[in-house]
Parts: structure tokens; C-alpha cells; sequence
């Protein structure tokens, strides 16, 4: 049983403010939720707890006592174990090999001994797995159940779990859930991060809820009133979501017939121009290829992309790592497709950048897409709304008939969010096909003509009449009757 | 077996030598995680280690203390850069490589001008005719290797901080450390690759005498795609065509000189174009860590 | 701030690296006080060591720039010096075989072309084999490097040795394939006022031009720039290729307007020293005309050292080295991060 007080703790990233004097405490044998938005400091707050945030002011109490946590070795040694969203496991080395991690009992391991341990392990948390498979070939869910038994079997009386049910399915959250209320059967602390009501109000005994880096309360579940929780994270009422646009629908723009790469099992797809065709499913089933696919980078093993209507851009899904090169200034990044296709007037001439154009274009697509920064900034300072901003102002700035754009608005505060899906909107209304790819399934809903769900590389349409949550979590699992 | 087949497999076990001791150094550096092309320079220091404390003392063991000791300092320098101030490690290889050459030459000028008499250091005493005791010393520098990577806990810790440093980080492996000594390993194992060179092979020093054979073993690793047993079936087939080479020569086929002295470095380039894009280089290969931000 | 940063670390290890070496050699007996004064005498003492200074700076600039290019696109050329040694010898062997007896107009270009375009060639056998085998263009360039010394070496004990076979050496490039003196000095040919000129040509290149946006796109973020719809591969051969392309038109300087022939050990190391060269220059393509001037009167004076104060030659490679480990050790953009 382990007691946790953290006190007053700020950390500051750069130019960013993670942590403004956030407090939390934790009881012994309890499942704590942290809630909060995307931003709102939770995961640099366990990270500090866990010895990987080095934080500039607070403290840290277990059990009373004020312990200062410089590394994950120091924190597993008082109990304390993270498992991250995306388990964090050596992707090449296999199941067994990741389970024998850190373990300091014995110096001989070979092969047979490890394979041997893990099955105990494997067992006694219901998980059949092949030792011998290689973790990275896992699926997330597997990963992430992998990387909870690891901390299990390091003697984790704290265990805190980073966001731990974005990647899953509704019916691996259940069964997740199921997990967290058998550690508690046992004993143990879990401290379980999310940003989603329904996970909390089903299994946490309290909650604390972060926004901007502070604490903004901490109170039983009972009883709670799950708008005055969304208060709490939000700071006001959740805007009401906008209107799926309903202008015609005109010829087919994009066409894709029978797509296969990677997990791609065969996805056909047809985008109008002036619709929004959006596609919903969880981050694994294909979301990757499919972008890789439509980005050019990748060929495909079977099936064609046909571009109707040109030209055709792209919103990357990573901004910091796809989208954005961060160590070009923004200017540069906004000519960048520009450039790539070997650079032409009205930017260039015989070859030679033209500063003067540039400028007047940059500052006139920057005041457009409402761009905070300098033309000649770095990228990397941007903030994030402004990095998304940048690109969505790239590929926007040429009209383009057919847009892309993958997860649009992962990680935006409202403001930003609010403005992107009204471009996109905005876009579709002037005749652009957009085909939408996103995890969101409030984005989904909020800007889709016609929504389709990825499952396992497959599409599957959500009918028209059947447009709810409830359908399209079902889709999501691959319940398709 | 005739002579001439004798002299070709004991001249192949000689210049194999070196080349497989290095390896096996780089390897356990790269499964760490730490890519190391400073490896033809801590073989050369190691060499003029060997020979300079050869000449002084004319102990084996001294010089062969001396080369281990002075492939670690360089390698230590190495590691300074690389991993505490996250320098890049191409750049780094290559100035201690520079360092290495430059230091060496001017140091081998200094102490041992023209106008001296020619010095030689000892030799390495043989095991059987032929064969030098060095050679005893590499087999069991491979089989500890070997065994250290794939059945111990601190193997595993290797591989885990070169796949993935934050995951090993995260379990509290101590990536950090693990890394220097790797680093450290692999620099000892260089120097003494270079004494090896000296002591048993050439029993002179030459300004520059590694000839790129740091660059051999380098690209030995992924020939034999980071396993022991596979890299040292490389640096046989390497040795064995160094020494043809030599046999061809002494037999008077009529091959140009420089010609002959290339073919290793054109075998080495076309085994790579071969197998290079097949090894599965460990996930964070030269990439810097930071434990805490 | 950004002018301590500009000049402060370039020159603050030339500073450190000097008194470092300046320690060794004290270590090891010799007189560090002697041997600076030998070596600056040597650099810049009169004209003719300020002729040779600059004489020995051409080649460094360009292969300086060619790594500095090169290491922009996060493409890691080891191999100035090997592009440089095929550069010479197909220059060479335009100038002494080929075309040896062609009028003024056509040797020199041509001499001067092969040279590029077999550093080019050289260059882009890398790039091929990274694009298309997967082989890390670090070991390729350095192996190329020893197999491009070792074939000038085979030439000139071969097939391009002088018609006298004394020595191993090519004959003299024909008169009409020389690049001509400038009036009024004694080593300074008349490739030099071009030379110092391309800093500023690549510049543009790199700063104004779609072509440089694109190589340094890849060079900071390859994945972005190929969401953008950039070849990472096409960029590495290109890059590989101008890089190459410059490095060999070094060799064909060297033998068209200093040595007048090609023979081994042409290069004293050029192609090594310009990797200091362009970390000095912290990659910029400006910067590397100090810095090479700075690593030419270098090479020029410790020929004067050696002489002089009896310090070898070979010591300024552990400058060179202290001065890349100072001034960029700790902070270059690097591929994917």
C-alpha cells in the first residue's frame, strides 16, 4: 500500500507552461482518475512522479515522507510503476525477453529460463501470448497488457497508466477496465489517466481534474455530475458541435478501388467534390498505410488511386514529424510542396527565389489561416495551433480540388480545433473533396457527409440512418450486422 | 595438407585475427547502441601502443596493456562527445580518427627519428608454430561475447538500450552507463586488435598501418548482421583473401601491386551492396538519449 | 548573441585545439613556441608563403563546400578525398592521353570537366548504393577512398606512367591542358579567382533556390519532406553528385594548375581536412572561405615547421581533428531529430 502527496509542482518546456502548481494525492488501494485535456499537463505530472520530468519547484510525499525521484530505477524501487499509452517495449526483442527487463535477480538468463518465466507471468494474468514472438508484431492492446504485466512483475504497488484506453477498442477498454478494478481487489494503487467521462464514472473512486497545469479539483465519483466534471476541464460549456455540411454533392473528384498495402485489406473509397467524406476507426487498423499511400511514399501491393480532379493535398497526421520541418522557417515550410515540384513562377524565377513575392504571399496566406508568427520563425517555435495552422495553410493556400487531412486536430485546444474544422468545412463548401481520416469520433460526426469506419485494413459505410456513437463503435469492433 | 595450403590457413588466421577482435568490440558498442567509426583510429593508437611499449619494455603483456589501455582513453573521448554532449557520432568517428592519425604519426616521428636505430618490439610467443597466442585470446573474446549477449542479464540489457533506450531507461536499466562501458569494451578490444597487428602480424609500427582495417570490421558487423558467430565467418573470409593475396604474390603472378592491395577494400563494398540492406541494425543505433527532461 | 555564436565557437577552438597540440608536442619534447613561429612564418612570412597559403586553400574550400552541401541534406560524404584523386586522374588522363594534343580552348575545359564529372561519378556510385542496396554512404565513401588512392597508385605504375618509366609518376599534362599563372606571381593559377567565387554561387544555391530548400528540407526532416512530396532519394544522388562533382574538380585544379602532373600522395589529406573546413565553417557555405584559409596557411606552414623546428608535419591532423571535436562536437543539425 503506498500513499502519494505531490504538492505545488510546476515545469516549465521552453516557452511552454506544462505544470503551474498542480497538486494530487493519492490514497492507497484506490483507482484515482486524472482528467483533463490534451494539454492539460497530466502526463508531465505522472511523468515527474515516475523520474522522468525533472520538475522546477514542488514536492513529492510517499507515505508521508518527501522523497526526491530522479529515475524510473529509483521509483520502481518504491513500488511505483508507468505503463504509457503506447506500452514502451524494445519492439525487437521478444515477449519473454521484455518481461525479463530491469529484473536483477539473476545474472544467467538463457533463452529457456526467460521463455519459461514469462509463461508463469503470462498466466497468472490471463494473457496467451508466444514468449518467443517478437513484441513489436504485437497488437497495441497486447503491447500495453504487456507492458502492465511487466510492471506487475516488478513489484508495482502504484500503477499508473498513461491514457491507456485511446488506442483501444470499446471492448478492450472494457476489458481493461476489468483489470484495474482486479488490482484494486488485490491491494494495489492504480492511477489512471484518460479524458474520457464514461471510463471514470465506471470504475475510479476519485477524480482530480488538471487543466492548464493546475488542479482544479479532486472529489469522489459518487454523485458526481458529469457536466460539472466537463466544466471542470474545459473552464466553460463544450461549444455545441457544428453542422455536417449539406451542400451538393458534385462529380466524383477522388476514387479509390481496392486499395491493399501493409494492412490495407482492400479499401474502396469514392470522395464528391464539395463532400466531406470522413473515415472513423482506431489508430492500427490501416490509418497508417492509408495516409503513407495517398502521401505518395508508399506503393501499393494491389488496386489504384485514381485523382479526378487535381491538384491534391495533404494534411499529414504528425505535424512535428511528417507535416512540418521544424528546423525550416515557416515560410520555408509553406513553400515546400512548391519547392518539391521543382519550383515555379509566380515564387520563382529561372530557378531563383523571388524575396519579394514570397514575403507579400506568406503574409497574405498568414493573416487567411490566422498564422500567430514570423514568416522567417523556425518551425520548432511555433506553437502548436500555429504549426497546424501552417499546415493547413499549405495545403489550402492552391485550392486544391481533393484535400487529405489525418487527424486534423489531434492534440488543439478548442480555439485552434474550432478553426480548423470550419476550414475544412469552408473548403468543402467551395467545391474541394476532402476525405477526412481522423480518431476523433466527435470530428467524425461533427464534419462527415458520409462516414465510413476502418477496421482490420476494411472499410465498412456507416448507413445513413444509423448515424450515431453507438453504430459506430460498433464498427469500430468490426460488429458489422 | 602441402605447405603452401599450411602457410595459406595459418596467414589467414593471422590477418583474421585482428579484424574479428575489433569486430566483436564494435559489435557489443552497436548493440548498445553506440555506433563507433572511430574504430580504424582506436586500432592504430592501440598499435603504436603496442609498439612504442613493445620497443621500451619488451614485454608482450606490457604492450598489449598499453594498446587496450590507450584504445579505452580514446574511446573514453569518444564517449565523452557521443554520448554526454550528444555529438554527432559520424562527425566525432571521424575526428578521432584524424586525432588518432595525426597523434600516432607525430608522436612515432618524435620518439623514434630516422637517425635512430630500427627497433622492433617483441613478438607474441605461439601457442603452436605458427599460431600466436593472440589467436587463443580472440576465440574466447567471441565465445564470451557471444554468451554475454545472448544469455545473460547484461546482454540483454545491451541489446534492450541499443533497441530502445527509453524502454530500457524506463524498467531502470542504466542506458547511460551501459553505453560507456560498451563504448569502453569495444575501445579495448581495438586496442588490442592493433597490438595484435604489431606484435604478432607486422612487428613494426607504420604511420597509418591499419589501412582501413578498422573500416573492414566496421562493415564486418553488418556483413554478419550483428551476430558474433557470422561476423567471425567474415573475418575468416576477409583474412583468407588477404592472404591469397599474398600467396598469389609470393608465387609471382604478375598482379600489379596497388591493384592487389585493393582488392579487400572493392570485397568489402560489394559484400556490402550484398547484405548491408538485410541486417536489422539495433532500432536506436546512434541515436542520442536523455534520461530526464 | 548571434555574432558570439557566429565567430565566438569557430574561433574559440581554433583557440583551444591550438594550445591543446601546442601541450603535446611539449609532452613529447618538442618546442611548441619554436613551432608556431616556423608555422605562421611559413604561412604568411612573405608572399610566397602567403601564394602558397593560398594556392593550398583552393582545394580545401571546395571539397569544403562539397561537405558542407553534402552534410546539409544529412548525407555524410567521407569520401572529398577519394573524389579528388579520381578527379586528377581523369584529368590526367584527358590531359596526358586523350586529348593531350588539343588546342588551348578544348584541353583545359575538358581536362578540368572529366575531372568533375569523375568526382561526380565517384560521388554518385555512393548515392546508388544507399539508394538502392541500403549501404550507409559513411563506410562506402571510405572505402571509395582507398580504392580511389590505390587506382591513381595502379595508374601511375601503370598504364599512365611516364613515357621515361623512372619514375612513378604521369608524364607533364600538356602545356595547352595547364591553367596559366597569374601575371606578377609564382604559384597563383588562374582557377583561384573562380574558386573563391563558388562560395557564393552555392550559397544562392542553397538559400535562394528550390533545389537548395529541398536538400536541406531533407537534411533536418527526411519524413516531412517526403510527406511534401520531395525524393529523398533523387536529393541524395543529386547531392552526392555536386558534392563529388566539386571534390573532383579539386583533383583537376591540383593537376592542371600546381603540380602539372599526377603522381601518389597528391593530396597531403585535402579531402579530410575539409571536413574541419566545413564544421568550422559550421556549414555555411561563406564560412568555409575563412575557415579554408584559415586550414590552408595551416598545411602550408607546417611544411616550414617541420623544417625548421623539426615538429612533423602530421601534427596538424591533431589540430585539424581538436578543432572539428571543439567547434562541433556539441551542437549540428543531424538527420531525424
Amino acid at each position: 500500500m503506498l500513499r502519494v502527496e505531490l504538492r505545488d509542482v510546476g515545469k516549465r518546456f521552453g516557452s511552454t507552461l506544462a505544470l503551474d502548481g498542480a497538486d494530487l494525492e493519492i490514497e492507497a488501494g484506490e483507482i484515482h482518475a486524472l482528467l483533463g485535456e490534451n494539454g492539460a499537463g497530466k502526463t508531465t505530472l505522472v511523468r515527474t512522479l515516475y523520474g522522468l520530468v525533472r520538475p522546477d519547484r514542488g514536492e513529492i510525499r510517499l507515505d508521508g515522507r518527501e522523497t526526491r525521484i530522479d529515475s524510473p530505477a529509483h521509483a520502481l524501487s518504491q513500488g511505483i510503476g508507468l505503463v504509457h499509452q503506447h506500452a514502451v517495449l524494445a519492439p525487437a526483442l521478444t515477449v519473454a525477453e521484455n518481461l525479463a527487463l530491469g529484473e536483477k535477480d539473476s545474472l544467467w538468463l538463457p533463452p529457456a529460463r526467460l521463455a519459461q518465466r514469462a509463461r508463469t507471468l503470462l498466466e497468472a494474468y490471463d494473457l496467451a501470448l508466444d514468449p518467443e514472438t517478437p513484441a513489436g508484431e504485437l497488437p497495441v492492446a497486447h503491447q500495453q497488457r504487456l507492458g502492465i504485466v511487466r510492471a506487475l512483475a516488478r513489484g508495482a504497488r502504484l500503477l499508473i497508466l498513461d491514457e491507456p484506453t485511446a488506442v483501444l477498442a470499446p471492448s478492450e477498454v472494457d476489458s481493461l477496465l476489468e483489470l484495474l478494478v482486479r488490482l484494486r481487489g488485490e491491494g494495489r494503487t492504480v492511477v489512471f489517466i484518460s479524458h474520457k467521462l464514461e471510463e471514470v464514472t465506471a470504475v475510479c473512486d476519485r477524480v482530480t481534474v488538471l487543466r492548464k497545469g493546475r488542479t482544479v479539483a479532486t472529489r469522489p465519483v459518487a454523485g458526481l455530475d458529469p457536466r460539472e466534471l466537463g466544466r471542470w476541464m474545459v473552464g466553460v460549456d463544450p461549444p455545441p458541435p457544428g453542422e455536417p455540411p449539406g451542400g451538393e454533392v458534385g462529380s466524383v473528384a477522388l476514387r479509390a478501388v481496392g486499395l491493399q498495402a501493409g494492412l490495407l485489406r482492400g479499401v474502396d473509397l469514392t470522395v464528391g467534390e464539395g463532400e466531406i467524406f470522413a473515415v472513423a476507426g482506431i489508430d492500427g487498423n490501416g490509418q497508417a498505410p492509408l495516409e503513407e499511400v495517398f502521401a505518395g511514399i508508399r506503393s501499393l501491393e494491389a488496386g489504384k488511386i485514381e485523382v479526378l480532379r487535381s491538384p491534391l493535398a495533404l494534411i499529414p497526421g504528425d505535424r512535428q514529424r511528417t507535416g512540418l520541418v521544424l528546423g525550416l522557417a515557416a515560410e520555408e515550410n509553406l513553400i515546400l510542396v512548391e519547392a518539391a515540384r521543382g519550383g515555379s513562377e509566380p515564387l520563382f524565377r529561372w530557378g531563383l527565389l523571388r524575396r519579394s513575392r514570397l514575403r507579400e504571399s506568406v503574409r497574405e496566406t498568414f493573416s487567411r489561416f490566422d498564422v500567430q508568427g514570423e514568416p522567417a520563425q523556425p518551425a520548432a517555435t511555433l506553437s502548436g495551433g500555429n504549426q497546424q495552422r501552417l499546415l493547413l495553410a499549405r495545403a489550402l493556400r492552391e485550392r486544391p480540388a481533393v484535400l487529405v487531412a489525418i487527424n486534423p486536430t489531434r492534440g488543439l485546444d478548442l480555439a485552434a480545433t474550432g478553426f480548423i474544422r470550419e476550414e475544412l468545412r469552408r473548403a468543402a463548401r467551395s467545391g474541394t473533396a476532402v476525405l477526412l481520416v481522423s480518431t476523433d469520433l466527435d470530428e467524425v460526426l461533427e464534419l462527415g457527409n458520409r462516414i465510413a469506419v476502418l477496421f482490420r485494413g476494411r472499410l465498412y459505410p456507416v448507413e445513413a440512418g444509423r448515424r450515431t456513437r453507438e453504430r459506430i463503435g460498433e464498427l469500430m469492433l468490426g460488429q458489422v450486422g | 595438407m602441402d605447405a603452401a595450403g599450411l602457410a595459406l590457413v595459418l596467414a589467414t588466421l593471422r590477418l583474421s585475427t585482428p579484424l574479428g577482435v575489433a569486430a566483436m568490440g564494435e559489435l557489443v558498442g552497436q548493440r548498445a547502441g553506440v555506433l563507433n567509426i572511430g574504430i580504424e583510429g582506436l586500432m592504430l593508437v592501440g598499435a603504436f601502443g603496442a609498439f612504442a611499449v613493445g620497443v621500451a619494455t619488451g614485454s608482450v603483456l606490457l604492450a598489449t596493456g598499453a594498446a587496450v589501455g590507450l584504445g579505452c582513453l580514446l574511446a573514453a573521448i569518444f564517449a565523452w562527445f557521443v554520448l554526454n554532449q550528444r555529438a554527432d557520432p559520424i562527425v566525432t568517428g571521424t575526428a578521432v580518427n584524424l586525432l588518432a592519425l595525426g597523434g600516432t604519426g607525430s608522436a612515432y616521428r618524435l620518439l623514434f627519428p630516422p637517425e635512430r636505430p630500427i627497433v622492433s618490439p617483441p613478438a607474441v610467443p605461439d601457442l603452436v608454430p605458427g599460431v600466436g597466442v593472440f589467436l587463443l585470446v580472440a576465440v574466447l573474446l567471441v565465445v564470451a561475447v557471444a554468451i554475454l549477449l545472448s544469455r545473460t542479464r547484461i546482454g540483454l540489457e545491451i541489446r534492450a538500450t541499443g533497441e530502445r533506450a527509453e524502454a530500457a531507461h524506463n524498467e531502470g536499466i542504466p542506458v547511460m552507463r551501459l553505453r560507456w562501458a560498451c563504448t569502453l569494451f569495444g575501445g579495448a578490444c581495438a586496442g588490442l586488435a592493433g597490438a595484435i597487428l604489431v606484435l604478432w602480424i607486422s612487428q613494426s609500427f607504420v604511420e597509418g598501418m591499419t589501412a582501413g582495417r578498422g573500416f573492414i570490421a566496421l562493415s564486418l558487423v553488418l556483413f554478419g548482421g550483428y551476430r558474433p558467430a557470422r561476423i567471425v565467418a567474415g573475418a575468416l573470409l576477409f583474412g583468407g583473401a588477404n592472404a591469397l593475396q599474398f600467396q598469389l604474390q609470393a608465387a609471382g603472378f604478375e598482379i600489379p601491386y596497388a591493384l592487389l592491395l585493393m582488392t579487400p577494400y572493392v570485397l568489402t563494398l560489394i559484400v556490402l551492396a550484398l547484405y548491408a540492406g538485410r541486417a536489422h541494425a539495433p532500432g536506436d543505433l546512434a541515436r542520442p538519449f536523455v534520461a530526464r527532461t | 548573441m548571434n555574432v558570439v555564436r557566429a565567430w565566438g565557437v569557430p574561433v574559440g577552438a581554433v583557440l583551444v585545439a591550438s594550445a591543446v597540440a601546442a601541450i603535446l608536442l611539449a609532452l613529447l619534447g618538442a618546442p611548441p613556441l619554436e613551432a608556431v613561429r616556423a608555422l605562421v612564418g611559413g604561412a604568411v612570412g612573405d608572399s610566397l608563403a602567403l601564394e602558397n597559403t593560398l594556392v593550398r586553400s583552393s582545394p580545401l574550400l571546395l571539397i569544403g563546400l562539397a561537405v558542407a552541401v553534402s552534410f546539409r541534406c544529412g548525407i555524410w560524404n567521407i569520401g572529398g578525398e577519394g573524389q579528388l584523386y579520381v578527379g586528377a586522374l581523369a584529368a590526367t588522363a584527358i590531359a596526358t592521353r586523350a586529348f593531350g594534343s588539343a588546342p588551348p580552348g578544348v584541353a583545359l575545359p575538358l581536362a578540368l570537366g572529366a575531372g568533375m564529372v569523375a568526382g561526380a561519378l565517384w560521388g554518385g556510385l555512393a548515392a546508388v548504393l544507399r539508394v538502392t542496396r541500403g549501404v550507409s554512404e559513411v563506410l562506402s565513401t571510405i572505402l571509395l577512398n582507398f580504392i580511389a588512392v590505390l587506382g591513381v597508385a595502379y595508374a601511375v605504375h601503370g598504364p599512365l606512367q611516364e613515357v621515361v618509366a623512372t619514375y612513378p609518376q604521369s608524364d607533364a599534362l600538356a602545356a595547352t591542358a595547364r591553367l596559366p599563372l597569374l601575371p606578377g606571381t609564382l604559384r597563383i593559377h588562374a582557377g583561384l579567382p573562380f574558386v573563391f567565387l563558388l562560395p557564393f554561387l552555392l550559397w544562392l544555391m542553397l538559400f535562394r533556390t528550390a533545389a537548395g530548400l529541398r536538400l536541406r528540407a531533407v537534411g533536418l526532416s527526411p519524413e516531412a519532406a517526403r510527406y511534401a512530396g520531395i525524393s529523398t532519394s533523387r536529393e541524395t544522388v543529386r547531392v552526392l553528385l555536386l558534392s563529388g562533382g566539386l571534390a573532383g574538380l579539386a583533383g583537376a585544379i591540383e593537376v592542371c594548375g600546381v603540380t602539372g602532373r599526377l603522381f601518389e600522395n597528391l593530396s597531403p589529406g585535402y579531402g579530410f581536412t575539409a571536413i574541419a573546413v566545413a564544421l568550422l565553417a559550421r556549414l555555411h557555405p561563406i564560412g568555409v572561405v575563412p575557415a579554408a584559409l584559415f586550414f590552408g596557411a595551416l598545411a602550408s606552414g607546417s611544411g616550414a615547421m617541420q623544417r625548421v623546428a623539426h615538429v612533423p608535419s602530421v601534427t596538424v591532423q591533431v589540430v585539424e581533428a581538436l578543432v572539428i571535436l571543439f567547434s562541433v562536437g556539441f551542437a549540428l543539425p543531424r538527420r531525424g531529430s
